[in-house]
């Protein structure tokens, strides 16, 4: 990170023994600076050196786990301020808030949306992570809504300030890896061995963002390793702020107590389902760690999942689509045929727009490598000797008697290719643009 | 002692004032990244746009037409109830009659709605076109000669039509939507072409092309912040105009907001779930560094205006009290090994951008196109390079390491060479 493997080398022992797994010092300290060896498989390092290098090679930000197994979720392990840069790597975990003063109902219709709110888009299923179990002074009923909502599926934070009903709910849910939150100037001695004790990730919560830092520099005295960052501040514009100077100080100036990832609370910080969606959006796009929900529920949090989609993909390794046959609006024997790149912005708005022409229809998805229809053309993945052994062998002629394929109009050079390599087809070219699908179906095979 | 990492801007966006007489609004100004108010200025709020139709709406979301729907008959009492009853900031006219795969209205009668829509309101007005370059030509052009002294936005304006329709604006003094599809190095080059043509440069929007979100939103906000990064980090002056996006037809297109309540329940309460599509939309574009936003829902424009207002709220860096003699001993030393590291970063898309007026040297413009390469040029005569990298004290690695980004370069400079010309000279 830091360091250039040249600067690591002049640490190394320079023996050249091999014992690491590479032949040279050199090698190993290359491995080093780009992050494929651990430290401790060099038997000799000193221990002057191992100090230098486990806090120079330490990761800017810190990736934090939470909860265990299926359940588990990440958060920070960021390199970048702009996803261009490279890429975004832990979206933004969302969940919601539960508190001991709801009722039961309330309580289980969010753990039931929790449980059901799943969206399955190009090839991912987009849900939310968390739930974070606020205490409103029954510590009983704390630690069981805890243990409720672990069963449900969700990683936890844990919210309380009194250390007793922590420890309480820490007995009961302390192996499943929930967030403490939070240690603030008051607590911090307490709850840092109640997270040294059940080994679980803490957040530091404090008056702004100087303040926060050396609680978490506290805490990492302590030997306190996952710590997750709240300024306090609940103003917009202060909160956004407070997020970009972290992950510059983190990022830029090797600022450690601030090399966690962040918690977010829009629960807190608007009073209506969309100004606490524009809230948590805002903290997706601007470096949020975790954004904390009031409740759960589709209209809002479906948009927030696909932001989330967006703003996390990697920019470098284009969103694809399987390749294969999807049938639009119930297709039938005689339904017309087209087909399209996997690039899965390609296939999103042709398919919604075969869809939105309400002509029942066949879209074959052929496998381009997320290149959209003109690129992979020009770059002979969207070629007639490709396309035919697809259409051939996708199973389409079973589904259907017609014979017409509508290729792209960007690709409409193939078309004389494309009916020598398909035998018993005609090639139909489409038009150019998105747009323009539904009135071409309509004209052409709308009854 | 350490200081707080801040951003270097050089550069300015331009304030572009538009709108007739009595009812101007200006945008842009900025001096840093939208809402970085501890670190430079964002003088004028971005401007909120109601979105209004020519036609009767066909296939919308019964959510969007409620709030007009004694009125969508009528693109004038439309207009006024966008600025009486909903207060936005401006009205968007959408000529989406014009559209040949549609009804096909003629250009005249585009600029009689456009010229009685103009009078009719005391708002700014943006004329907006269909995705049909040939026909934009026309109505555009009839539009600016019919609301001449309007000033009014018209888009898209394409390089395919910028000529004509660029000549108009200029003639009768109107504003221009300069649409290019989701790339910096072609946004980059219509504004020169615009410049070139004579499009004063107080006259100019970029229109990057926006996507919705979970339809290619991420590409345009990439866009956008590399289009914000090379105007007021690298002082590219044909990339200082504010941005204008789009959002209203391309989220409320898709099925997701479309789709009424009980089909899908997951998908919750449909009444929310299109306004929250569209605000989720705007916020990231907001974000990214647009300035101009043209809403459909009124109560999409609500809650924007009502975020932009808190998050528009200054700040400043000392309150945060933040204690510099905090950052590690260790990395220290090491505080010099982020330059080089950040460095390229920093420079990165100037490379790109510089790569990107290749075709517009055609234009005549090759002394303004090509922006000062950065240092990595005298690199490229490498004959002599081994005195230089004395003088420069590189490393055997660091030198081998910029010859390998030379190369880099000079591929991606081919790769956008050759995918300009497939550009516009696409296969048929």
């Amino acid at each position: 990170m830091a360091l250039s493997g040249i600067q690591i080398f002049k640490m190394m022992p320079k023996k050249n023994c091999g014992e690491c797994g590479v032949p040279t010092c050199l090698a190993f300290a290359m491995n080093l600076a780009a992050g494929k060896a651990e430290l401790d498989s060099c038997p000799y390092v000193s221990d002057e050196a191992k100090a230098a290098l486990a806090s120079a090679s330490a990761p800017p930000i810190r990736t934090v786990e939470i909860g265990v197994g299926e359940k588990m979720v990440k958060t920070g392990g960021e390199t970048v301020l702009y996803r261009h840069d490279k890429t975004f790597n832990n979206p933004t975990a969302l969940g919601c808030l539960v508190s001991t003063s709801e009722n039961d109902t309330t309580v289980d219709s969010k753990l039931k949306a929790f449980k059901e709110l799943r969206y399955e888009r190009v090839g991912l299923t987009l849900k939310p992570e968390i739930i974070a179990i606020k205490d409103g002074g029954d510590a009983g009923r704390f630690a069981q809504l805890a243990k409720k909502a672990s069963d449900a599926g969700a990683a936890l934070i844990l919210i309380s300030d009194n250390a007793d009903t922590m420890k309480a709910a820490l007995a009961e849910v302390g192996k499943e890896k929930p967030l403490i939150y939070a240690a603030t100037d008051a607590n911090a001695d307490a709850y840092a061995d109640l997270a040294k004790e059940f080994n679980c990730p803490v957040a530091v919560k404090s008056d702004g963002v100087g303040n926060m830092a050396k609680l978490s520099a506290k805490l990492m005295d302590k030997g306190l390793k996952d710590i997750v960052l709240d300024s306090g501040n609940r103003k917009i514009s202060e909160l956004l702020r407070d997020n970009v100077m972290i992950r510059r100080l983190a990022l830029e100036s090797l600022y450690r107590p601030l090399g966690f990832p962040t918690i977010v609370f829009p629960c807190e910080m608007a009073d209506n389902p969309v100004d606490e969606a524009i809230v948590a959006g805002t903290f997706v796009s601007k470096y949020g760690g975790m954004a904390i929900l009031s409740d759960l529920r589709g209209e809002v949090l479906f948009p927030l999942l696909l932001q989330r989609l967006n703003i996390f993909t990697d920019p470098q390794r284009p969103m694809t689509t399987e390749q294969g046959i999807y049938p639009i609006n119930n297709p039938g024997k005689d339904s017309p045929v087209l087909i399209t790149s996997n690039f899965s912005l390609t296939y999103f708005i042709v398919s919604g727009e075969v869809e939105s022409s309400r002509v029942p229809s066949w879209l074959l998805v052929l496998n381009t490598d997320g290149l959209s229809v003109l690129t992979a053309w020009a770059a002979g993945k969207f070629v007639a000797d490709l396309i035919g052994p697809f259409v051939k062998k996708s199973g389409i002629e079973d589904k259907t008697a017609t014979r017409t394929i509508v290729i792209p109009g960007a690709a409409a050079i193939i078309s004389g290719d494309l009916e020598e390599e398909l035998s018993g087809w005609r090639v139909a070219i489409g038009p150019r643009e998105g747009a323009h699908i539904p009135a071409y179906l309509r004209q052409n095979y709308a009854k | 002692m350490a200081a707080l990492p801040q951003v270097k801007y050089t550069g300015k966006i331009r304030e572009i004032k538009f709108g007739k007489p009595g009812s101007e609004v200006v945008v842009g100004g900025e001096t840093a990244y939208n809402f970085y108010s501890f670190e430079g200025k964002m003088p004028h709020a971005p401007v909120l746009a109601l979105q209004v139709l020519d036609i009767e709406p066909e296939e919308w979301a019964a959510e969007a037409i409620e709030p007009f729907k004694d009125a969508v008959k009528d693109p004038v009492a439309w207009a006024k109830k966008c600025a009486e009853v909903y207060k936005a900031d401006a009205v968007c006219l959408w000529l989406t009659g014009t559209d040949p795969n549609g009804k096909n209205l003629s250009a005249d009668h585009a600029a009689e709605v456009a010229k009685k829509v103009a009078d009719a309101i005391n708002l700014p007005l943006i004329v907006w076109g269909v995705s049909n370059d040939e026909k934009n030509t026309e109505t555009l052009k009839a539009i600016c000669e019919a609301c001449e002294g309007k000033n009014l936005v018209i888009g898209p304006v394409t390089e395919h039509n910028y000529k004509q329709v660029g000549a108009a604006a200029i003639a009768y003094k109107h504003v221009v939507a300069a649409n290019t599809p989701i790339d910096i190095n072609l946004a980059k080059q219509l504004n020169i072409l615009l410049e070139n043509l004579g499009v004063p440069n107080d006259r100019v929007l970029i229109d990057p092309t926006t996507g919705g979100v979970g339809y290619g939103l991420e590409y345009c906000y990439s866009i956008m912040e590399r289009i914000r990064q090379a105007a007021l980090t690298q002082n590219d002056d044909k990339l200082q105009y504010p941005i204008i996006n789009n959002i209203a037809e391309e989220v409320w297109k898709t099925k997701e907001a479309k789709l009424p309540n009980g089909e899908d329940p997951k998908l919750g309460d449909a009444a929310v779930r299109g306004v929250n599509l569209e605000v989720i939309t705007a916020i990231s574009s907001l974000q990214a560094g647009s300035d101009v936003l043209i809403l459909r829902h009124p109560r999409s424009l609500e809650h924007i205006r009502k975020y932009l207002g808190e998050i528009m709220a200054p700040t400043d860096l000392d309150s945060m009290k933040v204690d510099l003699s905090l950052i590690a001993e260790a990395a220290k030393p090491a505080a010099a090994a982020p330059q080089p590291a950040a460095a390229p970063k920093a420079e990165k898309p100037a490379p790109k951008v510089a790569a990107a007026p290749k075709p517009a040297e055609k234009v005549e413009a090759p002394a303004k196109a090509v922006p000062p390469k950065p240092k990595v040029v005298p690199m490229k005569e490498a004959p002599t390079a081994a005195t230089e990298e004395g003088e420069l004290e590189l490393t055997e690695e660091e030198v081998q390491a910029l010859r390998e980004m030379v190369a880099m370069f000079r591929a991606v400079k081919n790769m956008f060479g050759g995918l300009a010309k497939l550009i516009q000279n696409p296969p048929r």
